[in-house]
């Protein structure tokens, strides 16, 4: 697979004016996107839809049908349930009880969703506490393309025997089984899970700024836009948040460089969780 | 000083060959080093601590974005394909694992050949897969030098095999050659 992917050739004026085609059918903007990461999402678009080279994908492009499978095809997956099950237990046992003494209801932004693993992961530790309707979720996709309610949480079956481990680790004592049902070829999430889930379109270039989060989860999403869209979105969420409220990145990943990196405080060096600083 | 990267991947039986190469190496070495290791995605603290005992150099696991400076160690964190940048920084990313690996080294390999060209010397050292046979192409293809462990040597012969299947290798190396041409650059 990796060599079929790898011998496509795209340069850096192929970006160039696949930037300004999305810009100017589609109103997407593209041009803040981590290269390397970039180039490779479009060369496993190509590869996926068997176009061979990058002037088909241009070509295809052309077509709005085509658009909505371009975006679903490029999207960044997050590829894991409770994905590093040490940062979801913090979240059980000293994130959320702090913000639920302070706060009555919780107020979650999950910007760039993808593959809703961090929502799931979410809404379960969000039931197994009894506190699932404290919790507004609040997730958010650049385009409207990427929120397909018929496809969220249907997911292949390789991805159950990793979910399942993680969750284990997460909670040995749980049982994953109850959270979702098998399908033909797959598995997919139960639909109650979704009951405090707003889905709506974000673009951190166009749209306005949002207020009033207590709980921000954006991890392993600052990886894929380059270090000026990093920047923006740290200084965007520090807006978001309100005093005392939490923001959650990767655990590789880091605010140190950004502009507003001193409106946060690093309480939890590990698993990378910043706490909003007054002001 | 002429630039160089040294690129080195590995998996099954690579632990102990990439803790001697680095307790070998003088503290003052010229050049940054990337290590591409399969290793278990859960434990994302003591592999470092591990390699960083004898090493005379510092080994750090990179932060998404950090440059890559020279006489640097730098092994790839657990659960994430490390990726080179244009920028000459890492660029770390969570897709899907590559020959079953996140870390994937033919990614590191690939995206460090890309950008480095012909100061890249990729070694490959012994595993149980192919992952790297790729990467080390295209490390020969853009004119960098490629050294595989010898087979000989190899708790598992998979991976060296593998890339020397792939590509004409410059050289089969054993560890004690390996040190010494790292120490001759």
């Amino acid at each position: 697979m990796i060599n079929n992917i790898d011998e496509i050739n795209i340069g850096v004026t192929d970006i160039r004016r696949i930037a300004e085609l999305l810009k100017s059918n589609y109103n997407l903007e593209i041009n803040n996107y981590a290269l390397t990461s970039m180039k490779r999402r479009l060369k496993k678009c190509i590869s996926i839809n068997e176009l061979g080279n990058f002037e088909n994908l241009m070509k295809k492009l052309e077509s709005p049908e085509f658009f909505t499978k371009f975006m679903n095809d490029t999207s960044i997956e997050v590829t894991e349930m409770f994905r590093d099950p040490a940062f979801w237990r913090e979240l059980k046992t000293q994130i959320i009880p702090d913000l639920l003494k302070k706060f009555n209801t919780i107020n979650v932004w999950i910007p760039d969703f993808s593959s809703a693993d961090e929502i799931y992961s979410l809404a379960i530790l969000a039931l197994e506490d009894g506190y699932h309707s404290k919790i507004n979720i609040h997730a958010t996709a650049v385009h409207q393309s990427l929120i397909r309610p018929s496809e969220i949480g249907l997911y292949q079956m390789k991805k159950l025997e990793v979910s399942e481990a993680n969750y284990k680790r997460f909670n040995d004592k749980g049982d994953y089984n109850q959270y979702y049902t098998l399908e033909k070829f797959g598995f997919k999430m139960n639909s109650n899970l979704l009951s405090e889930v707003k889905f709506s379109t974000f673009d951190i270039v166009k749209d306005e700024m949002p207020c009033n989060y207590h709980l921000i989860i954006a991890r392993n999403q600052l990886l894929y836009f380059n270090s000026n869209m990093h920047d923006n979105c740290v200084t965007l969420f520090s807006k978001a948040l309100v005093k005392d409220g939490y923001l959650a990145i990767g655990t590789q990943e880091t605010i140190e460089f950004c502009r507003d990196s001193k409106k946060f405080t690093l309480i939890n060096p590990m698993e990378k969780i910043y706490k909003k600083n007054f002001i | 000083m002429r630039e160089k990267i040294i690129i080195i991947g590995g998996s099954a039986g690579s632990f102990q060959i990439v803790t001697t190469i680095l307790s070998k190496l003088p503290k003052d070495f010229k050049y940054p080093i990337l290590l591409a290791l399969h290793r278990l995605k859960h434990v994302r603290h003591g592999f470092v601590e591990a390699l960083s005992l004898k090493s005379g150099l510092p080994v750090v696991e990179p932060l998404d974005k950090e440059n890559i400076r020279p006489g640097k160690v730098y092994l790839a964190p657990a659960n994430y394909h490390m990726y080179v940048e244009l920028t000459k920084t890492f660029a770390l990313s969570t897709e899907e694992p590559v020959n079953h690996s996140r870390p994937g080294i033919d990614l590191t390999f690939i995206t460090g050949a890309y950008v480095y060209k012909e100061k890249v010397v990729g070694i490959i050292l012994s595993g149980a897969n192919k992952d790297g046979a790729y990467g080390l192409k295209k490390v020969k293809d853009f004119g960098g030098i490629t050294i595989v462990q010898d087979p000989k040597e190899c708790q598992i012969t998979t991976m060296p095999v593998a890339a020397m299947e792939a590509t004409p290798v410059d050289h089969v190396m054993s560890t004690e050659q390996i040190i010494q041409y790292l120490n001759s650059l």
